[in-house]
């Protein structure tokens, strides 16, 4: 009961459009305070304080930064170049481009509105001259960006990983298989809708074009192979090698493309900080919500409730999974994982389900609630730069969002999908 | 009138100021972040000096820069939030009286958070373990941040009444006029 009051509350105050962090603080507060336990509101500024100041949360700025000095830095280019040499020649062959750009650039992103954003501009730009709907376009690059989150680094494995205690190397190398299969998947569902609306398909490159824009396109493929390399070899934690990644792209930018210039770099540092603070100041905000829950023991009566439900594992997985949907349908991504999170973790104990499997299950359906009205983040974000009206993108969104969530059910019933590459590197 | 004016450039004046210089605050704790937390790793491998130190550093810094920044994008209205009812009611009065409402609400929120957020920094005069600084200075950042987010409100705020008189005003008038219309055209 105490706990449908509280998410009914929280839901209530963001939908009148209180910001999201705030709907979370005051929900706590004022839930502390009808229960007379004002008192407790002490711990407000500590629980604020100490959720952000988390070392392994430091990485988020770093991951941003390393993607938006990669996007501004001429990299961009090169990677569609280099994407358009390896798929251009299939049938709706820029859709392809776009998906396979964005699981490169995936390897150098955490955020998928940066992908979106920076990626995406391009991408759409070379679609429409080419005859694409803008529609079409403006739906394959909301949704390609979401691969973005999947494929390390990851922002939301950082964060899932920075309140569970799960190690976040384990976290990344689990996102790899998702991701490929996420771009396999879209590439599929590119592939029927271009077949039926006769999309054009581009010039087959030589094996000469394809080896000279695969070498342009070489020294940023080295950023994944710095972080994951980095992380699994002991040599640096997520956060340095979030850092190392930023030096790197700046190093990219400024002296070997040189096609960054000090200049530029107060409003790319700016940028990065908008994403991150509105990031940091929920998850601080969150930080004095969860102890809310706690305090209330929440999670023992979602437990009670859930286990009077279901017996099975399998049961338990589809009913979490439907209530992170439905959640991310009306909440921002990261408020619901830092909501729901501490809630959950206790019965994936309680089940024995593999809590690295559990992390790509969340950020899976995070993923789907980037894409899903009247929340989405991404699809509002290529809405507002593709001028696309959400309508008709969200009708154009289905296949994707289809194939998203096929992936989505591989990993939830298959669970060595994801689980075997961080198995076989790093031990069970 | 005129006082009204002088006061009035004063505060535009003055958040000017305090804006650019939280700015820049911010991002220099996130440069600062950079180059520290980059060191760290560069010391690591070619060990000239130890950097101890820096871990008390890091964490002001983060600290710093999340609650200074997120006042800044308070004044700038960044914070995500989901804008679907205050879009619809937009153009209607109920969305001004909406406007005003969401004001009020995060103000009793950024309230308490100032609130306590200032007993937790006074309380805390132990000293950290390795620069023996005062725990002040890193609590400090959340009353300090709470502080400028209400004085943001407080400007909303009176911008919002404001509005919704104008509007309330506006509308009677409207209907005042259409009424004297609608009588005068009348046979």
């Amino acid at each position: 009961m105490l706990t449908l009051v509280i998410f009914a509350t929280l839901v209530g105050f963001m939908f009148l459009g209180v910001p999201v962090a705030v709907s979370m603080g005051l929900t706590a507060a004022l839930t502390f305070v009808f229960l007379g336990e004002g008192f407790v509101l002490t711990m407000v500024a500590q629980r604020m304080y100490s959720s952000t100041t988390a070392f392994t949360l430091l990485a988020i700025p770093f991951f941003i930064l390393a993607g938006n000095l990669m996007n501004t830095g001429g990299i961009t280019r090169r990677v569609f170049r280099f994407a358009l040499a390896l798929v251009g020649h299939f049938r709706g062959g820029l859709g392809h481009v776009n998906v396979v750009a964005s699981m490169i650039f995936s390897g150098m992103s955490g955020a998928a509105v940066a992908d979106a954003a920076g990626l995406g501009l391009v991408e759409m730009e070379a679609m429409t001259k080419a005859g694409y709907s803008p529609r079409f376009s403006a739906a394959v690059t909301a949704a390609s960006s979401t691969i973005g989150p999947v494929v390390p680094p990851s922002i939301p494995f950082v964060i899932y990983g920075s309140i569970t205690g799960v190690s976040v190397g384990k976290l990344f190398l689990a996102g790899c298989t998702p991701g490929v299969l996420m771009g396999i998947a879209m590439m599929i569902g590119v592939y029927f809708v271009s077949r039926r609306r006769n999309y054009p398909k581009e010039r087959m490159a030589s094996f000469r074009e394809l080896v000279s824009s695969a070498n342009e396109a070489s020294l940023a493929l080295g950023t994944p192979v710095i972080i994951i390399g980095g992380i699994l070899g002991g040599i640096f934690t997520p956060t340095e090698a979030a850092v190392v990644a930023s030096v790197y792209a700046l190093f990219l930018g400024l002296v070997v493309y040189r096609e960054l210039t000090v200049q530029d770099l107060p409003r790319v540092l700016w940028d990065t900080l908008l994403h991150t603070l509105r990031v940091m100041f929920i998850i601080s905000a969150a930080g004095f919500f969860g102890w809310l829950l706690i305090h209330q023991r929440i999670p023992e009566q979602v437990i009670t409730g859930l286990t009077a439900l279901t017996a099975s594992k399998w049961g338990l997985l589809i009913i979490i999974i439907f209530i992170l949907l439905v959640l991310g349908c009306f909440l921002e991504g990261i408020a619901v994982l830092v909501i729901t999170i501490p809630v959950f973790m206790p019965l994936i104990a309680l089940y024995n389900i593999n809590d690295v499997q559990f992390g790509v299950i969340m950020t899976l359906c995070s993923m789907l609630g980037l894409l899903t009205p009247p929340v989405g983040m991404s699809l509002y974000a290529v809405s507002s730069i593709s001028g696309v009206p959400i309508g008709p993108l969200t009708r154009e969104m289905w296949p994707y969002l289809l194939g998203i969530f096929m992936v989505l059910l591989i990993m939830t019933f298959f669970p060595d999908f994801s689980l075997w590459l961080p198995n076989l590197l790093m031990g069970p | 009138m005129k006082r009204m004016n002088t006061m009035t450039r004063f505060l535009v004046r003055f958040d000017h100021y305090l804006i650019s210089t939280l700015r820049w605050l911010t991002l220099a704790c996130f440069v600062a972040l950079l180059i520290l937390l980059a060191g760290i790793v560069f010391v690591r491998f070619v060990p000239v000096t130890s950097l101890g130190w820096s871990d008390e550093i890091v964490e002001w810094a983060f600290a710093w820069m999340v609650f200074v920044g997120a006042a800044v994008l308070w004044r700038d209205n960044e914070h995500f939030r989901v804008e679907w009812l205050p879009n619809r009611l937009k153009a209607k009065a109920s969305g001004k009286v909406l406007g005003l409402a969401v004001e009020a609400l995060s103000m009793i929120f950024l309230a308490i958070m100032t609130y306590y957020g200032l007993k937790l920094t006074v309380a805390a005069h132990d000293r950290s373990p390795i620069l023996e600084l005062p725990r002040h200075i890193w609590y400090l950042c959340i009353p300090l941040a709470g502080m400028i987010m209400i004085a943001y409100s407080i400007r909303n705020l009176i911008g919002r009444v404001l509005e919704v008189r104008h509007s309330v005003f506006s509308w009677k008038a409207q209907k005042r006029h259409t009424r004297s219309r609608a009588t005068g055209q009348s046979p």
